[in-house]
């Protein structure tokens, strides 16, 4: 199954975050510097106040009830909240362009903790004691649309969305598939909240990716989709094409929940990248780094980029923005990136003013018009997972 | 396939390339896996500190791993397990210790658990490994899938060994099929005899 | 403050799950991380817990931990200090 000489083209993606609903409505809140993070005082979600980025319900409901039309089952049918992220980004995705739902297409779900309010006692009661189950949960959204094919579930902590893309892109490329469906998605609930208080990594402030004075991360929630394709027939009119080019995942080998002391292992999933894109470090126009604005992952970040010879290259991180989506993360990230591509722009790294890295990065500081052919996201998590993948534009008429 | 080294761990039994090499006195989950660990594995006090579902992917991969010599680099050699249950026995224990908002006493050791691919991590950080790395969950063994994916990676020369299997563990049952496969024997491991020879595994471990 | 010693060392090897440890074979002037015990940044976390659950004792600034968790008897003499 080498790869053939297909190419994984974007055909259409969708956001709903904390900031809007629709890729296009993310793209112009990130370009005005908005932030989705805020002061959340809920006793549901934690018993005092934090900050953190979440999604608007009423709007999500809103959204659900206008696209039920496209619901396979059963009409009284209840869907969770995590369900309802995952369909409404889809949708988000299939009404630019219509996926086929039949054998050649392959539908993957990236999430960390999916259903994770399901444990709570008045929800097992609600739902049943299976529907928990990110099998199950995948299931659920599979019948929604009414893929053919059984739903895969990617679950690689924080590297989820970005694996999955790099993933779904060689199962095109070996010709094993001809459409992928990716959706990843994560919600703020009590059990991750207080995970990661019990952690001590939680900024009080709206987070400072690699500056000086960062002191932790912000949790945020999101749901987003990418339809890419081997079939040139889905290309829109446009002269220029984004193509998932290369991608890896890695392991740093070094501890469960402490970033590698070298970078080595984030650097292993850059070169992995690099090498299936069939292009040098050089010719990376910029990078969507992960950036949680933990003193450790921004130092071991620096590390990476720097080992990888990425370090003079514009940088940004987008967690000051839309806080950090666990799984979904990858996916949303993964999106602006598309986006950039298509609108040669770049966006400054919300928080950050001063160099607070062992070794300095070149650190977007103004959103601006730039020239883009090749961008790198990368992402990593608990676990000591890694993961890069690469998109380029290119010309239609080179295809 | 007679070159597929595999373990298989359940119902209190442990194979080796098919061959019972232990079978459990205490039924106890967490008992027989100290058990296995005690077997033959040299001390590694991580080991306690895992919770249940990392420690049956780290005795599986230890038994599997030992005399098995390779001369891969550290990135040339990774991980991809599926799973049924993701982390569902720490998942229930981090609920019960916030449900309560007078004994709201969650555990950040706990909490780190509560990621499925922690336990290839733990695998990762015990060999070294820095290589490919993914956790699936799926109702059951997807040979095929992953066989694909294995065959993918390795075509297009992203890896040179790689361990493979699914690893799920809930309150009353578990079981681990791991198995490693690399650059040699890659291509002679077809999808469907690989499920044949876990179901067979399966069915030995329930009667044994 | 003995009896305070013994509990704790009983608390420690229970919360941070070191089975294969016995009571006597920590020194409770031992440092428990680097070379000592060998704990982690986890298990830091953990012990901030130990002391807010069995002796109702907040740690609001975790940089305070590297003093208080040098040894069992730090930990003992913060306790003894700082307990209601």
């Amino acid at each position: 199954m080498k790869n053939t000489d297909n190419k994984a083209y974007i055909i259409s993606d969708a956001i709903i975050s904390s900031l809007d609903f629709g890729s296009q409505k993310n793209m112009e809140a990130l370009y005005a510097g908005k932030s989705g993070v805020k002061k959340i005082e809920d006793n549901s979600l934690y018993p005092h106040a934090f900050m953190g980025a979440r999604i608007d319900d009423e709007k999500l409901n809103q959204c659900f009830s206008n696209i039920s039309y496209l619901n396979q089952l059963p009409e009284d049918f209840e869907f969770t909240r995590f369900e309802k992220m995952a369909i409404v980004a889809m949708a988000g995705s299939y009404r630019t362009c219509e996926f086929p739902l039949h054998k050649k297409t392959l539908f993957i779900l990236s999430t960390t903790k999916g259903n994770i309010d399901l444990l709570q006692d008045e929800n097992i009661k609600k739902f049943g004691k299976e529907r928990q189950m990110l099998w199950r949960t995948a299931d659920v959204i599979k019948q929604f649309w009414g893929f053919e094919n059984e739903a895969h579930v990617l679950s690689n902590a924080c590297v989820s969305g970005v694996e999955a893309i790099a993933l779904a892109s060689q199962f095109l490329k070996a010709g094993l598939y001809d459409h992928a469906v990716v959706v990843g998605a994560d919600m703020l609930s009590e059990f991750v909240v207080s995970g990661f208080m019990s952690f001590q990594s939680l900024s009080s402030k709206v987070c400072k990716p690699f500056d000086k004075d960062r002191d932790g991360l912000n949790l945020g929630e999101a749901a987003a989709c990418v339809f890419m394709s081997t079939d040139k027939s889905y290309l829109d009119k446009k002269n220029e094409v984004v193509v998932v080019s290369g991608g890896a995942s890695s392991n740093d080998s070094n501890h469960i929940s402490g970033p590698s002391r070298t970078g080595d292992g984030q650097f292993f999933a850059i070169s992995g990248a690099l090498k299936e894109a069939g292009i040098k470090a050089n010719e990376i126009d910029y990078v969507s780094a992960h950036g949680t604005a933990t003193p450790y992952n921004d130092e071991m970040e620096s590390k990476a980029l720097t080992l990888a010879g990425l370090h003079n290259k514009p940088i940004h991180s987008l967690k000051a923005y839309f806080g950090h989506c666990l799984g979904a993360a990858g996916l949303v990230e993964s999106v602006v990136v598309i986006r950039n591509l298509r609108d040669q722009r770049i966006i400054k790294s919300l928080g950050y003013k001063q160099n607070g890295l062992p070794l300095p990065l070149n650190i977007i500081e103004e959103t601006k018009s730039w020239p883009l052919k090749n961008a790198l996201k990368t992402a990593s998590g608990f676990g000591g997972s890694n993961a890069a993948v690469i998109f380029s534009k290119i010309r239609k008429s080179t295809i | 396939m007679s070159t597929l080294k595999h373990v298989y761990l359940s119902n209190s039994s442990l194979f080796v390339n098919n061959k019972l090499v232990l079978r459990g006195e205490n039924p106890i989950f967490a008992k027989f896996l100290k058990e296995v660990y005690l077997y033959n594995l040299s001390r590694y006090p991580k080991f306690y500190k895992m919770d249940a579902l990392s420690k049956l992917a780290f005795v599986a991969s230890e038994v599997l791993l030992k005399d098995y010599k390779h001369k891969h680099q550290a990135e040339e050699v990774g991980i991809i397990l599926q799973n049924k249950s993701s982390t569902i026995i720490v998942d229930k224990k981090h609920q019960a210790s916030i449900s309560n908002r007078e004994e709201y006493f969650p555990s950040p050791a706990n909490f780190v658990y509560t990621l499925p691919n922690v336990m290839t991590g733990e695998i990762c950080i015990r060999n070294g490994f820095k290589g490919e790395n993914a956790v699936f969950i799926v109702p059951g063994f997807d040979a095929a899938f992953l066989m694909n994916y294995l065959q993918i990676l390795f075509d297009n020369d992203k890896t040179k060994m790689m361990l493979g299997g699914f690893v799920d563990a809930g309150e009353d049952y578990y079981e681990a099929f791991m198995f490693i496969i690399d650059e040699q024997n890659y291509k002679e491991i077809q999808a469907d005899q690989l499920y044949n020879l876990y179901k067979e595994l399966k069915e030995n471990a329930e009667t044994s | 403050m003995d009896k305070l010693i013994q509990e704790l060392k009983e608390e420690i090897i229970e919360a941070l799950n070191l089975e294969d440890m016995e009571i006597d074979e920590i020194d409770e002037e031992q440092a428990l991380f680097g070379d000592g015990l060998g704990l982690d940044s986890i298990d830091a976390l953990e012990l901030i817990v130990l002391l807010e659950k069995n002796y109702g004792i907040k740690i609001e600034d975790p940089k305070q931990g590297k003093d208080i968790f040098y040894s069992v008897k730090s930990m003992a003499e913060y306790i003894t200090a700082h307990q209601k």
